[in-house]
């Protein structure tokens, strides 16, 4: 009977405390997040944080990466910044990896919800976003894993990397099937447009956005021309074929083409540079360089006279208050000499770049200009020399409108008029007569355009080895190498050496930032 | 006096029962039952032997015994570790109830151990600690817990000199997991776990950060010291295993008083007052003032008009936050900032000399007066209470920080009658605080606008400026269009006092924790405890920053809210039985259940930006602006039975198996249940080899081996992928973490063996205890790479394995009526070795452990595969490599491996490609060491401490040193030096010896040496000696007491804390961290606050 008893009391405290678990699941079921598993997310809820973001965030590089190893400016200001020296490393290299590749990540991810929910549109657009993206990617790191990047919930842990050849196949590949898709004019759902600060999912500027990121990329790999795109053509084919087909592959033709993305200055849709964030003093920590001063300002016998400056300087830099002239700073001088190089220097224009309402660029209609331009030069498309210039003039007009544009949205304004634009054309700065080597003149000019826009200086750079820029006594730190491109981070080193060995390999260097990328002249001399 | 009379009682009692019943038989068995001072809790293990006879018992664990006694009149003694060995005659009684009480001597004895069961010392097969309350009160300012400080051997605590409330990290054993916030031991408060974690407030991490954390406190210093009778450090798993996968880290076990069962109620006043003086400053030099031209030009703080100059000279400024400048000297006049009359707008030249308060003077005498009240007593028949009132007032070193604390505690304990007890502890506890700083270095810090300062102004200078109305948009920032603020003219201007004054962090916190247990006899030797506890908490926080602070020039205010609901219930079965095998056989068993809940809510919204300045509430928002939200809730469940099985023979050898299974809620259905077993035995070596005959000064020798299988489970919605909110309404990412439906909980198995010993009637003493543990199948998210579509994955991956020693020592060496000198000693050595990452890891990659931006990704804490974890790596100087050789003035060659690279400049490079290892953080060693003297009524102690082998890097260095504030920019001001080492030739691998002397010392200072990149120059050895605390004590004697006729115990006492401390290293205290999140690290120090020295008087008085 005791027994009995103290049964019956061992089971009631044990069940009264104990219980069951059936109530576990929902104990553990998250109230504050959606799962992926539910597979209730739409993908054009993907969609703002990717175009938003992601632009500032290539803006952000633009200032921080492009700006500094162009030597556009240099932060001579602040002795923990010495990215103009050189001194760049791991966390750097990881921090741009990681950055760029998680907005692959969820570009990859809004292809997938769109595919699993039928809509072509969000399809294609997700393409276009996602080359841009692996294109940043590539061009930054050389080969990457392209083919089986983002498939980890696939179990693709330790993915192979492709030659950068190959990803550039690759990524025109996903361009043309993008442009099909925009062909077809696929229905946009209804209420999305808003979410689209660019396009408005308007699918035939889309369109014009995709096919104009394929000359990019046509052009980027000129110097490979044998290489084969879309399974049949040869680049400089490619290349004809597009400007030959504008029904088939319709391209920017305007300013109002251009992949601009418009910030509302509404919480949140804020520019990069917000003031909140940015203050006048950190702006004046950036200096523009001899280099940068010297593509955009004649001088007169004094570097104290300016006899003619570009339209566009006063808009992307600022004067010291004492000095009444252009003044470049000496990017990758030796710290001893920073105090000396640094007096008078003019620096970024706080109030026109840092507001939180600018318009922020992907791509625009100069570059697609330069592009012509080079391929006419080049004779990858035909007109010639002739059709070169016009082209190129076309370009330069088109950049001095947009940069004219931006500037006018501060007071006071820095409207340049088109008589202005002109009397550059004819000035030894961008005058296509007085500057016998057009190459040097187109690229020069493409640099200049390219301010403000991702990674595209540098690129470009690497590729034609325009404009020459002169290495600092200082940097040391890279053995007075001008970076070739970032090391593969220590986590994707560590978690995938196999791979990571093997790219290195074919890409005949160590993982460092003095190896060549596969597309640019150093590594098609060698 | 209660207790004689109590002692009387049982005497008289004894000898009545002995008459009655002398009538019967010579032989005969007596039972009976020995209790505590309380009459009412049963003590075990209580040995029980007839006078001259051998052979005995021992109580089982209801207190009851029954013993064979021979003879007429035979008497019985109870002797029981740490209690007054009791004689009492039984004469023919068959039962009888003894009570014993304790010896003041002998308290190390008993200990508390898992589930609050209270266990001989000599029974244990694993090692603890004990802590008595006057241990713990003995010095309370921020935080109680310092007071284990160098006390417990395996026990460190980690603090970043973060403010007032100085959050610990509390780990024993060192790191198991690679999981940093799940490496914490538990506390455990009167047989219940509570919450001690901290809940972050500010995002990330101390370095340069503007929206700097604040220190807020952790739940584990809500503990009111004063209520606590004693605390027990369960250090090793065996000891731990019951409490199953929330105690794999060890647990620190807190018994709070309860009443005195005595029908008088007594009353205890205790009151401190304690005086904080930060003590411990960097070497500032006062020869070299502001100024960043090597004196070049005269100083000069305002750029005058020849109208404004009273020369008519024109002047412009010439000043830096640097202070590689002009010698000072009294004879020169400059204009400072202090040469401006604000009033007539005129300025004088003032005598340039170095201001010796321009930082210390910011700092105040910190005082914390606490008054602690307790009213305890009884009704004589076991029904007990206490209730004690502690209110706490702080004010901190800096102006306008502290805080307010008010704790009430209640026990109370009843028999209900003769089978059950009820007992409950309630405690509730109110912190509050109008200012907590926020820490870091970070502008938001006002020790980092103290940096930037200059050295030729007085503190006077900073608070006139602010009380004065003078920090105000006209005199902001560069462009001030009325002058100048007084820091550097920055874009950002500071004010240390408008920082304490203005950007205030406040909280309010109300806790309440208690339990209530009933206690059942259910049959002679089975009892039924049940018990309900509970632990609820409500944390109001804000931080409100002004218009024109650095980061937020358009202000900022933040509130939160946080509730935690933490309930537990449980059940526990004994049953015990010494009767078997001839009374050889001690045997106890329990079984028992454990139902835990855990609700945790976290509201949180924050500005960026105010419409109106000062105004601090959430609907002061600008217009196209909009708050941002952050909501979290969580739940949590884990279920628990649980038994354990003590067995001992002869009281010889002992041996204890336990065994417990959880079920978690927050793993998968075919995870979720998991089993921890633990055996633990003991063998006193002083029973078996019968030293009592041959080695009779050996009291007791003790060897012990335990074996345990535990483990952590992991937290509330780890199982599934989710996408992550953005700032973009209806905008989503993808989680950047992988997580695995599959994990299971970590797994930590170790062994624990060692000896222990008692000498000389509890003279000497000594433990010696080796321990391993491996910690496997470790819930972390490993690294991917983010081309993978994650930044990591949540998998059961690593195994960390630890080896240990643990050594302390106690003696008294002298001990004499009036005289006695006590010391104590303990040393404990941890390896804590990364035997495995995860699969495929490449085993030359470090693993980073995760502290936010370490020093803006200069400095990182490195495990790697293979080795001993956590070093410190950052960059260093470019040295010579191997084999590198030189031709000295006679053409020998001269090896100069490793010498430093100097450049043509004179200047030594630093190697950007390469980082290097600068130390390990945790020591290789820690010891402490006290003694104590005690004279009459008097008593002196001493408590000191040491680490050896410990490193860290440190931000308040570098912030000093690169800007020259500090002596270590002096050598070379004027003249330079030859850096010792060589310069590269063009012939790679030959150098020549470098004889460039450089030219500018603030280049080779600012750029080179302490430029926060030269790692190597900023790390430091954190060894140290600290004489930790000295405390004389008086109590009033009895005499004295008895004839005010109120009082019955009076004390008074004295002290003064962190007398000397002697370290390498140079910046305030080398026991520092920096904060990330609601997480302490080591190795890197991030601007901690001044170490204090405290003074303090302590008053105890019981009516």
């Amino acid at each position: 009977m005791k027994i009995f008893k103290y049964s019956v009391l061992v089971l009631t405290c044990g069940f009264l405390l104990i219980g069951c678990t059936a109530d576990f699941e929902g104990t553990n079921t998250n109230p504050n997040k959606i799962t992926v598993e539910s597979g209730k997310l739409s993908a054009s809820a993907m969609f703002e944080p990717i175009l938003y973001g992601g632009t500032n965030y290539l803006t952000y590089i633009s200032w921080f990466w492009n700006n500094e190893l162009m030597q556009h400016t240099a932060n001579t200001a602040f002795t923990i910044r010495q990215e103009h020296r050189y001194y760049i490393g791991d966390s750097n290299w990881t921090s741009l990896w990681n950055n760029i590749a998680s907005y692959g990540s969820n570009i990859h991810e809004m292809y997938r919800l769109a595919t699993i929910q039928n809509d072509p549109a969000l399809q294609a657009v997700s393409k276009t976003l996602y080359v841009l993206w692996m294109q940043n990617l590539t061009d930054m790191f050389g080969d990457i894993p392209y083919s089986q990047a983002f498939q980890a919930t696939e179990g693709i842990k330790t993915p192979v990397f492709d030659s950068q050849e190959k990803v550039y196949q690759e990524m025109c590949a996903d361009l043309e099937s993008a442009n099909k898709i925009y062909a077809e004019n696929p229905y946009v759902r209804n209420g999305i447009a808003p979410l689209d600060g660019m396009y408005g999912f308007d699918m035939a500027k889309w369109r014009k956005f995709n096919n104009s990121l394929y000359l990019r990329l046509l052009c980027r790999i000129s110097g490979r021309p044998s290489t084969i795109v879309d399974n049949t053509y040869t680049v400089p084919e490619k290349i004809q074929q597009i400007v030959n087909n504008s029904s088939v592959y319709p391209i920017f033709i305007s300013n109002s083409d251009n992949a601009t993305v418009h910030y509302s200055a509404i919480d949140p849709y804020y520019s990069q540079f917000d003031p909140k964030d940015n203050t006048e003093a950190n702006f004046t920590a950036y200096r523009l360089t001899e280099e940068t001063i010297k593509l955009m300002v004649i001088k007169g016998n004094d570097e104290t006279v300016d006899t003619y400056i570009d339209p566009r300087l006063p808009i992307i830099g600022n004067q010291r208050p004492k000095y009444a002239y252009w003044k470049g700073t000496i990017a990758g001088c030796p710290s001893e000499e920073q105090n000396n190089v640094d007096k008078g220097t003019s620096y970024l224009n706080y109030a026109t770049l840092a507001r939180n309402n600018s318009d922020e660029y992907l791509m625009d209609y100069s570059e697609v200009e330069f592009i012509l331009a080079e391929a006419a030069l080049k004779g990858w498309i035909t007109g010639g020399e002739d059709a070169a210039r016009t082209y190129y003039e076309n370009a330069v007009t088109a950049s001095i409108k947009k940069w004219s544009e931006f500037g006018t949205k501060v007071s006071p304004d820095y409207a340049i008029s088109d008589d202005q634009i002109k009397e550059f054309l004819n000035s030894s700065l961008g005058s296509w007569d007085d500057n016998p080597n057009h190459e040097q003149l187109i690229i020069e000019q493409k640099y200049l355009a390219s301010f403000w826009m991702g990674m595209e200086g540098w690129n470009e750079y690497r590729r034609t080895g325009y404009p020459a820029l002169t290495i600092g006594k200082g940097c040391t730190f890279n053995d007075m190498v001008l970076p070739t491109r970032m090391g593969y981070p220590n986590t994707t080193v560590a978690t995938n050496s196999a791979n990571a060995a093997a790219a290195l390999k074919n890409m005949g260097g160590e993982n460092d930032m003095k190896t060549p990328v596969w597309w640019s002249k150093q590594a098609i001399e060698k | 006096m209660k207790d004689e009379k109590r002692n009387k009682r049982v005497l008289f009692l004894a000898l009545f029962l002995a008459i009655v019943t002398n009538v019967f038989g010579q032989n005969f068995t007596i039972s009976g039952k020995v209790f505590d001072t309380d009459a009412i809790t049963p003590l075990i293990g209580v040995t029980v032997r007839q006078q001259g006879e051998k052979s005995g018992t021992i109580t089982d664990s209801n207190g009851n015994f029954s013993l064979h006694v021979e003879g007429k009149n035979p008497i019985l003694t109870f002797s029981y570790l740490s209690y007054n060995t009791t004689t009492v005659a039984v004469k023919n009684k068959s039962s009888i109830e003894v009570i014993l009480k304790p010896s003041a001597q002998n308290l190390n004895g008993v200990v508390v151990t898992a589930l609050g069961i209270k266990r001989e010392e000599k029974s244990l097969g694993y090692s603890v600690t004990k802590i008595s309350n006057n241990e713990l009160t003995k010095n309370v300012t921020g935080n109680w817990l310092d007071q284990l400080n160098g006390k417990v051997p395996g026990l460190n605590l980690q603090q970043a000199g973060t403010g007032p409330l100085s959050t610990m990290r509390v780990t024993l054993r060192g790191d198991h997991s690679l999981n940093h916030g799940n490496s914490e031991a538990l506390f455990v408060v009167d047989g219940v776990p509570i919450q001690s974690s901290t809940v972050a407030t500010g995002s990330g991490s101390t370095y340069a950060n503007s929206d700097a954390p604040v220190d807020f406190g952790n739940g584990a210093s809500d503990i009111n010291p004063d209520d606590v009778e004693s605390v027990t450090v369960l250090k090793g798993a065996a000891a731990t295993a019951l409490y199953g996968s929330q105690a794999g880290n060890g647990a620190i076990v807190i018994t709070t008083k309860s009443g005195k069962d005595t029908k008088k109620w007594g009353v205890t006043l205790k009151s401190s007052l304690v005086f904080d003086v930060a003590s411990y400053w960097p070497d500032f030099q006062k020869e070299y003032g502001s100024g960043s031209d090597m004196g070049l030009n005269e100083f000069c703080f305002w750029p005058l008009t020849a109208e404004q100059a009273p020369d008519g000279i024109t002047t412009s400024s010439n000043i830096s936050r640097y202070a590689f400048g002009e010698k000072y000297d009294a004879n020169k006049l400059r204009y400072q900032y202090a040469s401006k009359d604000w009033e007539t707008n005129t300025y004088t030249k003032l005598p340039w000399v170095y201001a010796d308060d321009w930082y210390k003077g910011f700092f105040q005498t910190g005082t914390t007066l606490r008054t602690n009240v307790a009213i305890s007593g009884g009704n004589g028949k076991g029904t007990t209470a206490r209730f004690s009132f502690t209110d706490t007032r702080n004010n901190w070193i800096m102006p306008n920080t502290g805080y307010v604390n008010d704790d009430v505690a209640i026990a109370f304990d009843t028999p209900l009658n003769k089978h059950i007890k009820l007992s409950s502890r309630i405690n509730y506890t109110n912190k509050r605080s109008d200012n907590l700083p926020c820490t870091g270095y970070s502008a938001q810090n006002p020790l980092y606008t103290l940096t930037m300062g200059y050295t030729n102004n007085p503190i006077n200078l900073w608070k006139e400026e602010y009380f004065q109305g003078r920090f105000n948009s006209e005199n902001f920032g560069a462009d001030g269009t009325n002058g100048h603020s007084l820091v550097y003219r920055s874009d950002n201007s500071l004010n240390p006092y408008r920082t304490v004054y203005e950007e205030k962090n406040t909280m309010d916190k109300n806790r309440v924790y208690g339990n209530i247990s009933a206690i059942i006899n259910l049959e002679k030797d089975l009892t039924l405890k049940l018990c309900s506890s509970l632990d609820i908490t409500h944390l109001w926080r804000t931080q409100q920053k002004p218009f024109l602070t650095s980061g937020y020039m358009q202000g900022f205010y933040r509130e939160q809210t946080t509730n935690i609901y933490y309930t537990n219930n449980d059940f526990l079965f004994t049953y015990s039985n010494n009767r078997w095998f001839n009374e050889h056989l001690g045997f106890s068993a329990s079984f028992g259940g454990n139902s835990m809940n855990y609700r945790y809510y976290n509201d949180r919204i924050t500005l960026e930006k105010l419409q109106i300045d000062g105004i601090y509430n959430i609907y002061n928002v600008p217009s196209g602006y909009s708050p941002d939200d952050f909501s979290y809730h969580s739940k949590k469940k884990v279920n628990s039975l649980y038994g354990f099985a003590s067995l001992s023979w002869d009281n010889t050898y002992y041996l204890e198996l336990t065994d417990r299974n959880d079920w978690s809620s927050t793993l998968s259905k075919g995870n979720r249940s998991y089993n921890y077993p633990s055996v633990s035995t003991s063998i006193l070596l002083d029973q078996l080899f019968h030293f009592n005959k041959h080695a009779s000064w050996i009291d007791m020798l003790k060897f012990k081996l335990s074996w345990a299988n535990v483990g952590n489970d992991t937290s509330p919605y780890s199982l599934d992928r989710y996408y992550n909110a953005t700032s973009y309404y209806g905008g989503y990412s993808i989680s950047p973490n992988i997580p695995s439906a599959n994990i299971k909980p970590e797994n930590e198995q170790s062994w624990e063996g060692g000896f222990e010993g008692k000498m000389f009637r509890g003279r000497i003493g000594f433990d010696f205890t080796a321990y391993t543990t491996s910690t496997t199948n470790q819930i972390v998210s490993v690294a991917a790479d983010q081309i993978t579509g994650a930044t990591g994955y949540t998998i059961n991956a690593g195994k960390i394995s630890s080896k240990g020693l643990e050594i302390s020592f106690n003696a008294v060496p002298v001990r004499t009526h009036n005289f006695e000198w006590s010391i104590n000693l303990n040393w404990s050595k941890i390896w804590n070795k990364l035997d495995k990452l995860q699969d495929n890891w490449n085993s030359d990659e470090p693993y980073q452990t995760d502290m936010g931006t370490t020093i803006g990704n200069r400095v990182y804490i490195y495990s790697f595969v293979g080795h001993q974890m956590y070093h410190i790596y950052g960059h260093g100087y470019k040295r010579a490599s191997q084999g590198s050789y030189y031709l000295d003035n006679n053409g020998n060659k001269i090896d100069c491996s490793g010498s430093k690279i100097i450049n043509s400049n004179g200047y030594p490079v630093l190697d950007t490609s390469n980082l290097i290892d600068l130390g390990k953080v945790n020591p290789d060693w820690t010891g402490g060491f006290s003694t104590a003297f005690r004279y009459k009524n008097w008593n002196l102690s001493m408590d000191f401490s040491a680490e050896v082998g410990g490193h860290c890097y440190s931000v308040t260095n570098f912030a000093l040193s690169y800007q020259g504030k500090l002596k270590n920019s002096l050598n070379g001001r004027y003249d330079g030096f030859v850096v010792d080492g060589v310069q590269a030739t063009d012939q790679n691998g030959i150098y020549t010896k470098n004889n460039t002397i450089f030219t500018s010392a603030e280049t080779y200072y600012n750029i080179y040496v302490w430029n926060r990149n030269n790692a190597e120059e900023n790390t430091f050895s954190t060894n140290f000696l600290k004489l930790r605390q000295v405390r004389l004590d008086f109590t009033v004697p009895h005499k004295i007491c008895r004839k005010t006729k109120f009082l019955d115990d009076a004390s008074i006492g004295i002290y003064a804390t962190n007398i000397f401390c002697i370290t390498p290293f140079p910046q305030y205290d080398p026991e520092t961290a920096m904060v990330n999140g609601a997480d302490i690290y080591g190795g890197i120090e991030t601007m901690s606050y001044p170490m204090t020295r405290s003074y303090g008087i302590n008053i105890k008085l019981s009516f």
